[in-house]
């Protein structure tokens, strides 16, 4: 079984959470069969930009299968486009993510976020864009409309409602369906037992990459939950690999 | 994809069937037997989700039924505390007609912990001997269900502890030897091996949340975490079992 994971951090966790070295990430990925990983700084996105992506840098390598998103703050719209510039023509940097709109406070179709992204999208590499309720794929749908020519992968499906009636992994699913330019990554802390049948029914599987949060989460989990859902073979590798493969040119 | 269960003994502590209002999925008692035989779980306890959503006395019939109709299936009662109007007799009643604990839905039915008939319930189980199975998923719900069942004789289950929740319950478990923590979203990358060194891993409870969950996501983090194979035993089978007293 290939894998590529496509939605990883590199850095520390305000909890228990201990394994986040480069050399942690390297034994997780052969621990789990990861030939690469795509990740973002929890640095940057918790707390410092410019800190983080520049700690992010100095830890890639194409040996190790390990790439970078740079990390973009809306609330810094300059400094932003200066990562950018600084950053994204390396090869090692793969995209632009894992936009966040609850850490930033600002949703991903701000007058701020879109003033970067017009700087990004010219690089025409994927943005990961956090999703994790009906507003934030609401607003990455407003996005996705806007620049066609880019990709865009909804981070966590959506995402899990407290209601637990799917809502919002439900919307990112049909809106994966709707634009061609709209992608799925499945990692979540709660996996309701359907989710993935229902994307790969709706959307196909060829709209949906494998991502674990690593080192926020456990590559077992969704690992697991792809194993267990009733798709066929092909489509898992799909999920796992292909796609990763070809949106990522790894 | 082969299911990777080994030859590992499985008892599963968070299954239910029923029923479910809120997106349709197979949640029959049919399909759990066949997700148990799929992932070689010798053993589940279950609760209707009818007793989480309608009637829990209904609810605990059903459970009774399907358990006594096959012996891989272990009842838990449920008991909603809206509902509860603080008869102690009829939680000892549970304990006599056969449960082998008490499951609450606090996530589905929204009451808080600092609640009247949950105290009730919390006050009327000591001395039955069977474990109390409460969901936590906020910031100090870990906490006051701890000072609630400091002292108390029987083991108290927390279920959908999240990488959030981890410090809390380390140092909730260390003050009250009754707790312990189910295993299905204790997501965090070595949340496993952390709690098997800071608490131990003969306080984790392997639990998958079927059927409104994928089995193989919860238990490939067990399987796959860095601990000693007789503590990978314990937290998959051998602590329920210990703990409600089945024959090993």
């Amino acid at each position: 079984m290939r894998i590529i994971d496509i939605h990883a951090h590199y850095g520390e966790w305000f909890f228990p959470i201990y394994r986040s070295s480069k050399k942690s990430i390297v034994e997780m990925m052969n621990h789990h069969d990861i030939e690469a990983v795509i990740l973002s700084s929890s640095k940057a996105i918790t707390y410092d930009m410019v800190e983080g992506n520049m700690d992010l840098d100095m830890i890639l390598d194409s040996n190790k299968g390990l790439y970078g998103y740079v990390y973009v703050n809306p609330n810094y719209p300059e400094l932003s486009k200066a990562e950018i510039e600084k950053y994204l023509a390396n090869p090692l940097f793969k995209g632009v993510g894992e936009i966040h709109p609850d850490y930033s406070g600002l949703p991903v179709d701000s007058e701020e976020s879109i003033s970067i992204l017009i700087e990004a999208a010219e690089y025409r590499k994927p943005f990961l864009i956090h999703t994790y309720s009906l507003e934030n794929v609401r607003a990455l749908v407003e996005l996705v409309k806007k620049f066609p020519d880019n990709v865009f992968i909804a981070g966590h499906m959506g995402g899990t409602v407290a209601s637990g009636t799917g809502l919002s992994w439900k919307k990112a699913i049909d809106a994966a369906k709707e634009y061609s330019n709209l992608y799925l990554e499945i990692c979540m802390t709660l996996f309701e037992k359907g989710k993935l049948e229902e994307a790969v029914d709706k959307a196909g599987a060829d709209k949906i990459m494998f991502g674990s949060d690593l080192t926020l989460l456990n590559p077992a989990h969704t690992i697991g939950m792809i194993l267990s859902a009733e798709i066929s073979r092909n489509d898992r590798e799909k999920i796992f690999y292909l796609n990763a493969k070809r949106v990522f040119r790894l | 994809m082969v299911m990777q269960t080994g030859k590992r003994r499985i008892v599963d502590a968070n299954t239910v069937f029923g029923a479910y209002p809120k997106r349709k999925t197979d949640v029959s008692l049919k399909n759990l037997l066949k997700i148990m035989d799929v992932n070689r779980v010798e053993k589940a306890l279950t609760t209707s989700l009818k007793g989480a959503f309608y009637s829990y006395e209904e609810g605990n019939e059903e459970t009774l039924k399907a358990c006594r109709a096959n012996n891989r299936l272990i009842p838990l009662a449920t008991v909603d505390p809206r509902r509860f109007a603080g008869d102690r007799g009829e939680i000892e009643n549970l304990v006599g007609s056969g449960f082998k604990g008490i499951r609450l839905f606090k996530d589905i039915q929204g009451y808080p912990l600092d609640y009247s008939p949950l105290i009730e319930i919390i006050e009327s189980m000591n001395g039955l001997g069977v474990p109390l199975l409460v969901p936590c998923n906020e910031y100090g719900c870990i906490t006051l269900l701890s000072r609630l069942t400091a002292g108390k004789e029987y083991p108290v289950i927390v279920l959908g502890c999240t990488y959030s929740l981890l410090s809390e319950f380390i140092v909730s478990a260390r003050r009250n030897r009754n707790l312990y923590v189910e295993t299905r979203l204790l997501t965090s990358s070595d949340a496993i091996e952390v709690l098997a060194e800071k608490v131990g891993a003969d306080r984790l409870i392997f639990g998958s949340g079927i059927l409104l969950e994928y089995f193989q996501a919860s238990y490939r983090m067990v399987e796959s975490a860095r601990i000693r194979d007789e503590d990978k035993d314990l937290i998959l089978s051998g602590n329920i079992l210990r703990i409600i007293k089945e024959a090993c």
